[in-house]
């Protein structure tokens, strides 16, 4: 495990030194932009501008990149990882603020749709050749080929406009005050209603068809054909037998598919004015926001890594075989 | 199934969530999101599209009717190089201080560091006493009043006193200024970050939320106001905006949006109606006269003959009113007022001529590329339009959708080949001065964008425009800029963008002014803005 560990911190390290360069060779050079809004608003000379573009936004392109570098590290190491140049505030604070609200909405999606999606594989496999299984089929091919961003519009038109039983917009009613009290709680399951059904639609059937995967391949095994000898209920055999033995490799997918949506959907949370992550890296993107794009991206690496260290101390936990 | 029901039984609860509250304005916006937002309206990012409502300026003023409406100006009147402003006595800021000259000029004051306007033609400002703010000018400029009477007072004396003594005291002159120091104190002046913004208008911003802004009616405001409240909902995509109108959910907004969808709005909220301002801008394709084959200006009028900017305008701004051939540096339906009746003679009209177009065109080695911003729907789609117009002309053309910040330096670098763009855009002030300065004025960003060498003559036309007091030489300044533009052909104006207005009455708000209401003609100053002008004029009032 400790060298696991170690591995881990190598990606990390060379995660964030890619992004460090990659994110400067992104076109678009927000200094220039700023300076020629200035050089026009207050009627300077382009290197007058330019300077002054340089002190508004505490960001000097001349510096070589190597020097930068040098720099971002060391502030790394003390937990700093800048000032957004947009919004001039620290990009920790961002972090904070935007972090528990992408991990709620993402950990409800992946939760919901795993769960009902592995049930739904497992029933397949069990009930294989029925009608479920094209079904199962073409519900996946169908909701994994519809773009999310047009199916959040979709589910926003019809269980929002048009039936109008969710609320369309935002994390919770802003009539409420967030805190442990009964309206602002349940106002936050209301809006995430949609959200999570936008994530999750796609997901579920992508859970079920690798579920119905995993639990075919078990469901030859001789202690399946010894619970049915001893008349046990499909149901347990389904949980206590097929599921337990199935579900293994699908956790570890799950710890890694959780961090990879920690980095968060654009989209979706544009969409739903969720203020998660997506929301500040799309802005930071636009802005060329170099110290909130990189800590948004640290942020999203350590979550993949996170995700496959911890799939990998689950299936130890779960799977005995593993630890040999 | 546990889930299920829990599910069904939050989502039936949102419904109540949902009642509609007469009195409430809702309207759609966009703003910085928590913990990014803060209540200073200097600093970037600032007050998002709240400021309308909480903050106000002297007067509002009606570009069709030219009259300027009283806010927190009482009255004006102007003596030789003075402009000298009687303020409204009851006025308060939302923090219960009372409001006073002192305000106006700290407005000012402040703004000076933002690089405001005004002060190319201002001396001084001085507060002669608590109710009367005097504007001393430097340089008369026919829009000198408007920039005075029409900007917001975003700046209580009170709470900026440890700017204002050195501001006062920074040099004003080109040659003198203390960049260095103007820019500390710049800096200083953004690092205050209040919650929320605390302003004289009669709105109080209550609470900021990701996706919501809650403002409550000022009970301290001066006049008598209607409206209990104001929600604004976040913008985030077009697509949002419609599905909210198609709710019922907006009672007031503006969005870009193709015919056809804006019809199906229509159909399906009976309670929505559509008004049709003019947007005050002309929207086209800017031409890089860097590039082969468009440094050719027989290209380039082929491509003027060769576009049918009606279908362009169908298709991208259905409200729009379709470009006559004329490429004059100003807004069409302003043309004449500011050139008079024959302003058309001695001009070469591109009315659409697809075979004359093909006899000037030739085809070029590589596909030309229309760059369009992402995200401004009407001007991605005047792109489309063109390309397939051009390809069709046997120029074949594609489009490049370019993110924002990217796309305004892509323009100013010359890195495209056309490009949609606003052309013509009469400003605040309604003054050709600030559309021609677009095309010719120093550092003029249409100019950089097309690349033709930099025209000092015409430079100095427009420094001239902009102090003009004599209505004949304006006509004539107008007349050779226009020339200058028209037979340039380095834009192709396509339409003058109308603005699509969507007002609901009821069940919320009622009182919306008729869609030939001079008044609308405030809205391409700022819609917000004149949604609360109407609130505080008396026109919109709760749903009974």
């Amino acid at each position: 495990m400790k060298k696991r560990l170690l591995l881990s911190l190598l990606t990390v390290w060379v995660a964030l030194t890619f992004t460090f360069v990659l994110v400067r060779q992104m076109p678009g050079d927000v200094l220039h932009t700023l300076a020629l809004q200035l050089q026009n608003t207050h009627g300077l000379a382009y290197a007058q501008a330019r300077e002054m573009a340089k002190l508004q936004i505490c960001y000097d392109p001349d510096e070589p990149i190597f020097s930068q570098y040098c720099t971002y590290l060391s502030n790394l190491a003390h937990a700093n990882l800048g000032r957004s140049t947009t919004y001039r505030i620290p990009v920790t604070q961002i972090l904070a603020s935007a972090l528990p609200w992408t991990v709620f909405i993402t950990f409800l999606s992946a939760g919901f749709s795993f769960a009902l999606g592995v049930t739904l594989g497992f029933w397949t496999a069990w009930r294989r050749g029925t009608w479920l299984d094209p079904a199962l089929t073409f519900y996946a091919t169908l909701t994994q080929a519809i773009p999310d961003f047009l199916l959040g519009v979709m589910l926003l038109l019809v269980l929002g406009v048009q039936l109008q039983w969710l609320p369309l917009r935002g994390a919770y009613s802003a009539e409420t005050d967030p805190g442990f009290n009964l309206p602002f709680l349940v106002s936050l399951g209301q809006h995430a209603i949609l959200p999570v059904l936008a994530f999750s639609i796609p997901a579920i059937g992508s859970w079920a068809l690798s579920a119905k995967a995993t639990a075919t391949s078990v469901l030859g095994e001789d202690y399946l054909q010894v619970a049915r000898a001893k008349g046990l209920k499909p149901w347990r055999i389904l949980r206590d037998y097929l599921g337990r033995n199935a579900i293994v490799p699908l956790i570890s997918s799950l710890a890694t598919n959780l961090g990879a949506l920690l980095g968060g959907s654009m989209l979706i949370e544009t969409l739903f004015g969720f203020p998660g992550l997506g929301y500040f890296l799309a802005q930071s993107i636009g802005t060329r926001d170099y110290p909130l794009m990189q800590g948004l991206f640290l942020l999203s690496t350590l979550a993949i890594v996170a995700g496959n260290l911890s799939a990998e101390w689950l299936s130890r936990r779960i799977d005995p075989r593993s630890r040999r | 199934m546990k889930i299920a029901l829990a599910l069904l039984a939050l989502g039936l609860a949102g419904c109540a969530g949902q009642a509609t509250q007469p009195g409430i304005l809702c309207t759609a916006g966009e703003w910085d999101m928590p913990p990014a937002y803060h209540g200073n309206p200097w600093a970037p990012g600032g007050v998002g599209v709240a400021r309308s409502f909480v903050f106000e300026a002297l007067f509002d003023y009606i570009p069709e009717t030219q009259k300027l409406v009283p806010r927190l100006g009482r009255s004006y009147h102007e003596e030789g190089h003075r402009l000298i402003v009687e303020l409204e006595p009851g006025a308060v800021w939302h923090d219960g201080h009372a409001f006073s000259a002192q305000d106006v000029v700290a407005t000012f004051q402040i703004g000076f560091l933002k690089g405001m306007e005004i002060w190319s033609y201002l001396d001084r400002i001085e507060a002669q006493d608590e109710h009367t703010v005097v504007f001393h000018w430097k340089i008369d400029s026919p829009t000198n009043r408007l920039l005075a009477l029409t900007e917001p007072i975003v700046s209580p004396a009170h709470l900026n006193q440890q700017h204002l003594a050195v501001i006062q005291a920074l040099p004003r002159g080109g040659q003198t200024r203390d960049l260095e120091a103007e820019g500390a104190r710049r800096e200083l002046l953004f690092a205050e970050r209040p919650p929320l913004p605390i302003g004289t208008g009669p709105f109080r911003m209550r609470k900021v939320t990701a996706s919501d802004m809650v403002l409550d009616r000022f009970e301290g405001y001066y006049r008598t106001q209607a409206l209990k409240g104001v929600r604004i909902a976040r913008w985030g995509r077009n697509e949002v905006i419609w599905s909210y109108l198609y709710a019922g959910q907006l009672d007031a907004i503006s969005p870009a949006c193709p015919y056809d969808v804006a019809q199906e709005i229509l159909r399906r909220n009976p309670s929505l109606s559509a008004r049709k301002p003019s947007d005050m801008n002309e929207m086209g394709l800017v031409i890089n006269c860097r590039v082969k084959p468009l440094n050719e200006l027989t290209f380039r009028q082929g491509l003027a003959y060769g576009l049918d900017r009606d279908a362009i305008r169908q298709l991208a701004c259905g409200p729009g009113d379709t470009s006559q051939g004329l490429s004059l540096g100003l807004v069409p339906s302003q043309a004449e007022h500011w050139l008079g009746p024959q302003f058309s003679k001695g001009l070469t009209r591109y009315n659409y001529n697809p075979d004359k177009a093909r006899q000037l065109l030739v085809t070029p080695e590589r596909e030309l590329e229309i760059m369009a911003p992402a995200g401004f729907t009407d001007l991605a789609l005047l792109a489309e339009a063109a390309a397939s117009q051009m390809t069709k002309l046997g120029v074949p053309a594609s489009v490049r959708l370019v993110q924002g910040e990217l796309y305004a330096q892509l323009l100013m670098e010359g890195k495209f080949d056309l490009a949609a763009v606003f052309g013509a855009q009469m400003g605040p002030t309604v003054h050709p001065s600030t559309s021609e300065g677009r095309f010719f004025a120093r550092d003029a960003q249409l100019e950089k964008a097309c690349g033709l060498p930099r025209n000092s003559q015409a430079e100095q036309w427009v420094a001239d425009l902009r102090v003009s007091m004599d209505a004949d030489q304006s006509r004539e300044l107008c007349t050779r800029l226009a020339r200058l533009q028209n037979e340039s052909v380095s834009f192709i104006p396509c339409f003058e963008k109308r603005l699509l207005v969507f007002v609901q009455e009821g069940p919320r708000v009622t009182g919306w002014p008729a869609p030939d209401s001079p008044l609308w003609s405030a809205a391409p100053l700022g819609v917000e803005r004149l949604y609360c002008s109407l609130a505080v004029q008396g026109y919109l009032r709760p749903a009974p």
